[in-house]
């Protein structure tokens, strides 16, 4: 019976073996056009970091939370419009170090890729009495006020990890869903994976053309939001699309960044 | 000034009133080492969270709460198990500290899709499944329920698949009741009061276990809705023949499941056909019930012709008069001590009238055969089961399982063989007497040893007696009757040692050392009779003994990367094998290693290739090993080689699968190569009249075959459900017949279903199915095929608590005379409930009275055809009621 202590040797271990999570977020963005984007929510426990991946290649999704079944693609755009937009990189970032409070948007608007350092701001999250099963897993209903929006979110005790879809965070638990009060924005979860490959999260920091402020950036946004979708002027959607090429700047998918302006 | 009064007095005021208390504290582990990050919460009675905050670097704590009352802090951190306190909040005091010690968790949090609102959701290894869902309303049983969803296959003895994999167990909120014996509850349990069907995958029988085994077992988890928890329910239902004279149907449930105790009762007699017990045999012998070494029981040395027509639906074929009473109840003695009764009581009676028509056709012998019986069989059972465990600690457990079970069949037969008629009584007897018990110890989480301990006696005594003789010149002896007394028993006790290691980077070390012995032994006499006179032949009396000690060592260890895993295994045997006869005593010693090697790749997650390569050296079980000829059934006799051989082949299989994540499609395509270096077959002396077969040694034979399955679940076709199976098979074996050379033969067998079922919840639905099967035997001699198909539709109506069913089936044999070849039945059944409790039923069954069903066979030896007596026409009146 030497071989016990010996295979005992063998026996080295980590309990602390969860160290990285992915999440999965559906996005549903309500403005003019209905879309429907996926994003990553990856969470490294370890340096308490986290990295929001929205993979702006997106389709225009006809979302109606009642119906079952998700039907096809509405209008005549093409489901791969992202392409006809222009980008240098296939995706935008938001970064997260909660152990120093720094905040990156890395963000492609019309083959330009700027890094934009952005404020920590604390959120004050107000608890509600309202819980829900979300399949099996109890949900605590909370809200707050956060750049301009109100966002109403169900985050999960059980799921011990206080962050949450694109800038959201702070609560006891992981969020779930989180929409804002108009409705233009809602977030679900629809995967959550126990580990992700390093690679996954690689930030492709050479297509960075310059840092620019937050403040540049908003009017940049401003700008672009304003004029494609609420001035008076605005031509209709489908419109937008087909004379982007003339305007020379080409407007990226994901919106959620307009929207939740401070 | 006022103002500043003003505001400087709200102040005071609210202050008071609001008075802010403190609740701080510190989380530590249980090695006093501070968890920062942890989230705490403050939940209201109600369980509301009114609070929270996060531990900081140094695992302290301090959160504001306004409120007064009675409250409960809890701590969550991953990895670790969450922690509660309660907290009293008063007026007077101001701080309140709570010191927490979090205990580590080994459960990573698995691996979760979140299907909102769908009937069908994945987390980690559960897949759940509404249950409601999947209801039509038409279900009654968890069985019924269980055919509904995708995945799941429940076979015709009610056992349980899911993906081709069958299942461990059924548990009812995560309480095994029954065990290996789960088709008592599911063939019992009323559906209605589920909430879940979870299928746990990589499931493991030793709770300790999961997470540190690598393991493919499946076992199902029922989850109860809250209403009928903590209560007694059941039903009674009480059913009469109307027309027909005396058929009964009566059938009971009681069953209570609160967290801690459960409890489940049945009973049913019944006369109609129906199987209310399913194939339990595995609950008797080798169960799962707790992880230990595995043992073969034995088996009756002859058997009577019995047979019914398998492809029938089973109540067709069932001429029965049936009875049993089943219970389990899972009860806590203390907080760490429970103790599982299980107890089983049944009585059968059983038909079976047929006759058989067989062409032998093997090289220059040619004869055929007319037989037949009229068969009846009286079963007694009696089974218990007292299983406790004891948990010491959250890493160590004890279980000790006790199963006592008792038979007793008598079988007569009147066996007509070409025109000779026969009155034939087999008696068998079997007990068996087993005690197991298993302790594990889990350390670091990953980490297990299991030492098992296991002792059993089995007997199965057993008296034939014909009184007429048909072996023709067999036996040099004018025979008018013969009789033939089998003492047949086995002894076992065996102790293990097992080592589960898991390392850091997920590779897992198994290492097993055990010892089992074996001491079995044959008493045979065989008599033939005749006014006169009586003989014993010679070589068809035995008393022999088998001693076999086997001392073992199994590793094997497995290097797990992402989507790959491969794993080696080696088995070491040491045997002492000992064979006392009345021609002999011979003892061997031999020494073999069985190494393997598997491997499986998960391509994505629904796609897996797996692989494995063994080579398998095996010890011959005592008939093979017996020196005289053993007698089988009516006309035939066995023997083995006359002493201890071993055995060994090669095998080598690859299998690609895919399936959908929630098994909602599913296709698999497998190759396996065998080389058979010597491996038992048998040699033949077949006689009209008799058969008398020698084991042989073979060698060479490499077979090679393949396997192709495909299973489609198409939900929300026009609101229905399609299914789509398709099977492939092809096996190679090898025989000698009558001194003829090594025969290969060959047998291919393709098999498709297709069924389309509409799952409206009111008005008119229907189930279409047809199922084609072609079979092909190749031998030297001959070679034949035959092509059956069954067709089969049932139509629903329902409406109101009314609920009309009529099947209509189809059998096709294409082999048989034109007019034999196609058979139809019409079923007819009918139920009206009243506000949910009470259901008034008529079925009318076999509305076509068919009395007889005919079937067509192909063998490697020739072909036959049998005519089996079915369930003639009845019509039963039930009443049942729900409480």
């Amino acid at each position: 019976m030497k071989i016990v202590p010996l295979l005992l040797l063998f026996s080295f271990f980590n309990l602390h073996a969860q160290k990285r999570i992915k999440v999965n977020y559906s996005e549903y963005l309500n403005i003019q056009i209905p879309v429907k984007q996926s994003n990553q929510l990856y969470i490294d426990l370890e340096n308490n970091k986290t990295t929001w991946v929205e993979n702006v290649s997106t389709q225009i999704w006809d979302y109606d939370k009642n119906k079952k079944e998700e039907s096809e693609p509405k209008t005549g755009f093409s489901n791969s419009f992202s392409a006809k937009l222009g980008r240098k990189i296939p995706n935008d970032y938001v970064l997260y170090d909660y152990n120093t409070n720094k905040v990156e948007i890395i963000q492609d608007l019309g083959k330009k890729v700027f890094s934009v350092p952005d404020n920590f701001i604390e959120q004050k999250w107000v608890l509600h009495k309202e819980s829900k099963m979300v399949n099996d897993i109890e949900c605590f209903k909370a809200s707050t006020t956060f750049r301009g929006n109100d966002w109403e979110v169900w985050y999960a005790p059980s799921l011990p990890y206080s962050y949450g879809p694109w800038k959201l965070n702070g609560l006891p638990g992981l969020i779930l869903e989180a929409k804002t009060k108009d409705g233009y924005f809602t977030f679900i979860a629809e995967k959550i994976e126990n580990t992700y490959s390093s690679t996954e999260t690689e930030i492709p920091r050479d297509k960075i053309l310059k840092e620019i402020t937050f403040k540049e950036y908003l009017e940049y946004q401003d700008h672009l939001f304003n004029f494609l979708f609420l001035g008076k002027d605005a031509p209709e959607p489908r419109d937008i699309f087909t004379i982007t090429k003339e305007k020379k700047f080409e407007v990226k998918a994901n919106l959620s960044c307009l929207g939740s302006k401070s | 000034m006022s103002k500043k009064i003003i505001i400087i007095l709200i102040n005071i005021f609210s202050i008071s009133l609001y008075a802010q208390t403190k609740c701080i504290g510190t989380v530590k582990t249980e090695y006093e080492e501070f968890i920062p990050k942890a989230s705490v919460i403050i939940k209201d009675t109600g369980g509301h969270i009114t609070g929270f905050g996060f531990t900081d670097d140094k695992g302290f704590f301090d959160l504001n709460t306004e409120n007064e009352g009675d409250f409960i802090v809890e701590i969550h951190k991953a990895g670790f198990i969450n922690e509660q306190q309660n907290l009293i909040i008063n007026k007077n005091t101001k701080i309140y500290k709570l010191d927490f010690v979090l205990e580590e968790s080994s459960e990573l949090l698995d691996d979760l899709v979140i299907d909102i609102d769908a009937p069908i959701r994945k987390r980690g290894d559960t897949i759940s499944y509404d249950a409601k869902a999947f209801t039509t309303g038409r279900e009654q049983t968890v069985e019924d329920l269980l055919k509904n969803i995708p995945g799941i296959v429940v076979e015709k003895d009610g056992k349980v698949k899911f993906n081709d994999i069958e299942i461990e167990k059924v548990t009812v909120e995560n309480d095994d009741l029954f065990n290996q014996g789960y088709t008592l509850l599911t063939k019992n349990m009323p559906n209605k009061p589920l909430n879940k069907v979870q299928v746990l995958t990589n499931y493991s029988n030793n709770k300790l276990l999961k997470g540190v085994e690598e393991s493919n077992k499946v076992a199902i988890n029922l989850t109860i809705d809250e209403e009928y928890k903590n209560i007694w329910f059941g039903d009674l239902s009480l059913g009469y023949g109307l027309v027909t004279e005396n058929k009964y149907d009566v059938t009971g449930n009681l069953m209570n499941f609160s967290t801690k105790y459960k409890s489940f009762l049945n009973f049913s007699l019944n006369n109609v056909g129906i199987d209310r017990v399913g194939s339990i045999n595995d609950m008797f012998y080798n169960n799962n019930e707790i992880e230990s070494i595995r043992n073969k029981e034995l088996s009756p040395l002859m058997v009577l012709n019995g047979a019914r027509a398998g492809q029938l639906k089973d109540y067709r074929t069932r001429i029965n008069n049936a009875e049993h009473v089943a219970l389990s109840t899972i009860t806590p003695i203390t907080k760490k001590v429970k103790i599982k009764t299980v107890g089983f009581l049944g009585f059968d009676e059983n038909y079976a009238f047929n006759h058989r028509f067989s062409v032998t056709s093997v090289g220059t012998t040619y004869f055929e055969n007319n037989e037949t019986n009229q068969f009846k069989s009286h079963l007694k059972k009696f089974y218990i089961n007292l299983l406790a465990t004891y948990d010491i600690s959250k890493t160590q457990m004890v279980e000790i399982n006790s199963i006592w079970n008792k038979g007793n069949t008598k079988n007569y037969n009147n066996l007509t063989f070409n025109s000779i008629n026969t009155n034939e009584l087999l008696k068998t007897n079997s007990t068996f007497l087993d005690q197991k018990a298993t302790y594990t110890h889990k350390w670091k989480d990953k980490n297990a040893l299991l030492l098992k301990a296991r002792y059993f006696t089995n007997k199965i005594p057993q008296f034939y007696d014909i009184d007429d003789y048909l072996m023709d010149d067999l036996f040099d002896f004018n025979a008018d009757s013969m009789n033939n007394d089998i003492k047949n028993e086995k002894t076992f006790a065996g102790l293990e040692a097992d080592f589960k290691i898991r390392q850091k980077n997920k590779d897992l070390i198994e290492f097993q050392i055990g010892y089992q012995h074996n001491i079995e032994s044959i008493n045979t006499v065989f008599q033939l009779f005749n006014k006169d006179n009586s003989i014993l032949p010679n070589n068809f009396q035995t008393d022999s003994s088998f001693n076999m000690g086997d001392l073992y060592a199994r590793t094997s260890y497995t290097w797990k990367w992402t989507n790959f895993a491969i794993s080696g295994r080696a088995e070491a045997h040491q045997l002492f094998n000992k064979f006392k006869s009345l021609n002999s005593n011979k003892s061997q010693n031999p020494f073999y290693i069985n190494p393997a090697v598997d491997f499986i790749w998960e391509i994505s997650p629904t796609q897996k290739i797996i692989g494995g390569y063994l080579i398998n050296f095996m010890n011959v079980s005592k008939v093979n090993v017996n020196d005289t000829y053993i007698l089988n059934s009516s006309r035939s006799f066995s023997k083995g080689f006359g002493d201890f051989r071993i055995t060994d082949f090669q095998t080598a299989n690859l299998t690609y699968s895919i399936q959908e994540y929630l098994s909602r499609y599913r296709f698999s395509f497998g190759i396996n190569y065998r080389k058979q270096n010597n491996i038992i077959s048998s040699r033949t002396i077949l006689e009209q009249n008799s058969s008398l077969s020698e084991n042989i040694i073979i060698k060479g034979g490499d077979a090679l075959s393949f396997n192709f399955n495909s299973n489609f679940y198409l939900r929300n076709f026009f609101k229905s459900t399609i299914k789509l199976t398709a099977q492939y098979l092809t096996t190679i074996y090898y025989n000698e017949i009558n001194s003829s050379e090594l025969r290969k033969i060959n047998n291919y067998s393709q098999n498709y279903n297709l069924e389309w079922s509409t799952g409206y919840k009111e008005g008119f639905n229907f189930l279409l199915g047809s199922e084609l099967y072609i079979n092909k035997v190749k031998s030297p001699d001959f070679q034949s095929n035959y092509n059956n198909i069954f067709n089969f539709m049932e139509f629903y109506y329902t409406s109101k608590g009314v609920n009309l069913k009529a099947v209509s089936e189809h059998y096709y044999f294409g082999n048989l005379n034109i007019n034999k070849r196609n058979h139809y039945f019409i079923d007819f059944e009918s139920s009206y409930t009243i506000k949910e409790k009470y259901i008034i039923s008529l079925r009318a069954n076999n509305i076509l009275n068919k009395k007889n069903f005919t079937t067509y066979n192909i063998s490697d030896i020739g072909y036959s055809t049998t005519s089996y007596s079915l369930l003639s026409r009845f019509i039963l009146l039930s009443f049942k009621f729900r409480f």
